[in-house]
């Protein structure tokens, strides 16, 4: 932003008046926000109150840009219009300016039916919401969504977000919700409650802390389900303590050409909090992306959990056991299809690992570049894991021995399109390499949907 | 539907050409948890196995009334088949051979298909009437043993949740409504019945034990041995020295 020109319409001569914005001096005398019913003052006055401070025209623009940005995120506004008029009246002074945010609130009640894309499903959900609830941002969200997986539930959620933190909310909500794993035999209902508090820490890091009580009721699905999971059936009452540390460098999240991403997440259910549910769980999530020549990008992801079940009356339950397999997680098998089996319904275990190499590249001779065409990448893949028990005492070789025999892996490629920015499609031709003859696997193609893939 | 049948006889058929295994499993509630209408149905399967002299083990679980394919305990695990209740028990066992009722006619056959209906419906909505709808009883006996397995505040969800299912079954039979003097009678009245059934003999049928026999074992030892509260109904069966005889004689001779 340098200069403005200016065309002064004078038949005989043309004369062009240049005027620099970025020299032009102003002194900011007023800022209205105008069309505030519910809002709060306090909510809105701190995100302008940086323009006043501006002292050239260029920079009162750019400020009222940003602070137009910052109204948006409040959430609280349907439209926001900006006028910047030199100040009129008898005190103006010779290069004042009057800046004017006209608003349009949100109305009390809003709603909708949308479609959701969760890990290999598709949903529809019916919801109803109520922004600003109290003047400051906070918002009452309910949803009723029923999924392709015969998943059905409900969730009413309060957020209240801190806008002198950014990145900083505290949610609280209740929800129900019924899902069914053919791949493990059973269906379980959960009935829970939570509140969740987030924020930021040094270096844009993302700390998430929750509190959940859920109860769950596990249920088999058929007469035919193996009795390891027939075992498992009945009530279970979990209340745990979550926190999980996020920090990601990456561009774009859903095909990254640069940066990494590295997720911690602990639980600790039980052991004072209630409930008859008791473990203690960690899992990593690491992804490095490097851009090569030619718009090509190289990813490696590592991902690994381990559980520790503190309980001495009951073993580690099935709803809380890691699973491997799937278009998400191990490509080339089944979902849930690598690791423990009984007749067939994957078992899960207490610890695991994963890790992949992928190298993505823009689809040959480049049809429809700059649109449509830059949604696709060409992918080639391998990956492997370990989904059994990783430490199975005895000494050093021994557990090493154990983790080869374990180790699963496969290989392949395919086309990745990318949905929205916030869902990935993937279509793949696999070749499992590795594998027990117990595992369920893939070999030819496989399709996945979701929005987090290892 | 009809492929569920045919897939379920088909089962069976596989099953009966297998030999009893040697470590079979009943499962049942734990021993605080269990409430007097569930003692009664373990009871009962245990003594028909013992009347069939197939060997079997107890399992002890917190959560049998999920696993049971049908919600109700106990129920056998027989190498790869889930069987609950007594009658298709029974049922089983006669594919791998077991016939405890072989030598008797068919009029003999109804007789005892007969009593056993009448101990289910009479004694078994008793029980249930007396452990769950009777207040006393209710608030005593079998609201902590119920809720002794699961953590707060889920005891008191389940608790409530399974009174109303009872209460349901109950009133869809037709007992809900009655007061506990009224179920009392319908005791006795039974409890005549048997005892004019079984008059002198040894067991219902005569000579050899059937699965009546272990049925009305099963819910006439659970009743004298539990003591609740209002304790009407054991002394109704108390008063017919015959089935007191009964009950203690198959416990000498297939307990201890």
């Amino acid at each position: 932003m340098g200069s403005v020109h200016a065309k002064v319409p004078e038949p005989a001569q043309k004369e062009t008046l240049t005027v620099k914005v970025n020299e032009v001096p102003v002194t900011v005398e007023r800022v209205y926000i105008d069309g505030l019913a519910r809002t709060k003052n306090d909510a809105v006055v701190p995100d302008v109150k940086h323009i006043l401070a501006a002292k050239k025209f260029e920079e009162v623009v750019i400020r009222s840009l940003e602070a137009k940005a910052k109204l948006e995120a409040l959430g609280a506004f349907k439209s926001i219009g900006i006028l910047i008029d030199t100040s009129k009246g008898p005190e103006a002074a010779g290069n004042g300016v009057e800046v004017t945010f006209t608003v349009e609130e949100l109305r009390h009640v809003g709603g909708g039916i949308h479609t959701l894309i969760g890990n290999n499903e598709g949903s529809v959900a019916f919801g109803l919401r109520m922004p600003n609830l109290m003047g400051r941002g906070e918002k009452l969200v309910g949803e009723y969504t029923y999924g392709s997986r015969k998943t059905q539930g409900f969730q009413l959620v309060f957020v209240k977000p801190f806008l002198r933190a950014p990145g900083a909310r505290f949610s609280a909500g209740i929800s129900k919700g019924e899902g069914e794993f053919p791949w493990s035999g059973y269906r379980e209902l959960g009935r829970g409650v939570n509140a969740e508090l987030s924020f930021q820490s040094i270096l844009g890091m993302q700390h998430k802390v929750k509190w959940e009580g859920v109860w769950r009721e596990l249920s088999c699905l058929t007469n035919a389900t193996s009795f390891a999971v027939r075992e498992q059936a009945g009530h279970s009452l979990k209340s745990s303590l979550h926190h999980s540390v996020g920090w990601d460098t990456r561009d774009n999240s859903i095909l990254p050409n640069n940066g990494f991403v590295l997720r911690l997440n602990k639980e600790l259910a039980g052991m004072g909090l209630g409930g008859d549910v008791n473990f203690v769980k960690g899992d990593i999530e690491l992804q490095l992306n490097k851009s090569l020549l030619f718009g090509t990008v190289v990813q490696g992801t590592l991902t690994a959990g381990i559980m520790h079940n503190l309980s001495k009356i009951i073993g580690p339950r099935i709803s809380d056991r890691y699973f491997l397999g799937g278009p998400l997680t191990l490509r080339g098998f089944e979902m849930r299809g690598a690791g423990p089996n009984s007749d067939g319904d994957s078992l899960g275990s207490t610890s695991f690992c994963a890790g992949g190499l992928h190298l993505y590249m823009p689809l040959p001779f480049r049809p429809g570049k700059g649109g449509f065409g830059d949604m696709f990448r060409t992918h080639l893949f391998v990956n492997g894991g370990v989904p059994g028990p990783l430490f199975i005492g005895g000494n050093r070789q021994e557990n090493l021995d154990h983790l080869l025999d374990q180790l699963r892996w496969a290989y392949g490629a395919g086309v990745v399109l990318c949905l929205g920015n916030i869902a990935r499609l993937e279509l793949n031709y696999c070749v499992p390499v590795t594998f027990k003859t117990t595992d369920q696997v893939v070999k030819g193609f496989q399709c996945g949907i979701g929005l987090t893939f290892l | 539907m009809a492929s569920v049948i045919l897939t379920e006889s088909i089962e069976v058929e596989l099953g009966a050409s297998e030999p009893w295994p040697s470590h079979a499993q009943l499962f049942e509630p734990l021993e605080g948890q269990i409430t007097l209408s569930d003692l009664a149905h373990c009871t009962s399967v245990e003594a028909f196995l013992h009347m069939c002299h197939l060997p079997f083990v107890i399992d002890r679980r917190r959560n049998v009334h999920h696993m049971s394919p049908s919600g109700v305990v106990p129920f056998l695990k027989c190498g790869a088949f889930v069987i609950s209740e007594l009658e298709p028990i029974v049922g089983f066992t006669r594919t791998k051979g077991h016939n405890l009722t072989e030598a008797m006619s068919p009029k003999e056959e109804a007789d005892i298909r007969a009593y056993m209906a009448l101990i289910e419906n009479i004694l078994g909505n008793a029980e249930l009437y007396i452990s769950w709808l009777e207040k006393s009883v209710f608030y005593e006996y079998t609201s902590p043993r119920y809720q002794s397995v699961f953590p707060w505040p889920l005891n008191y969800a389940l608790m409530w949740l399974k009174r109303r299912q009872v209460y349901n079954c109950l009133y869809s039979l037709g007992w809900a409504k009655k007061s506990t003097e009224e179920v009392v009678e319908e005791v006795a009245e039974a409890c005549q019945a048997l005892s004019e059934k079984l008059a002198k003999m040894e067991y219902f049928s005569g000579e050899s034990p059937t699965e009546l026999d272990a049925l009305a074992y099963g819910h006439l030892h659970a009743i004298l041995t539990t003591t609740l509260p209002d304790n009407r109904i054991a002394t109704e069966v108390r008063k017919h020295s015959n089935l007191v005889e009964f009950v203690n004689q198959v416990q000498e001779k297939y307990f201890l």
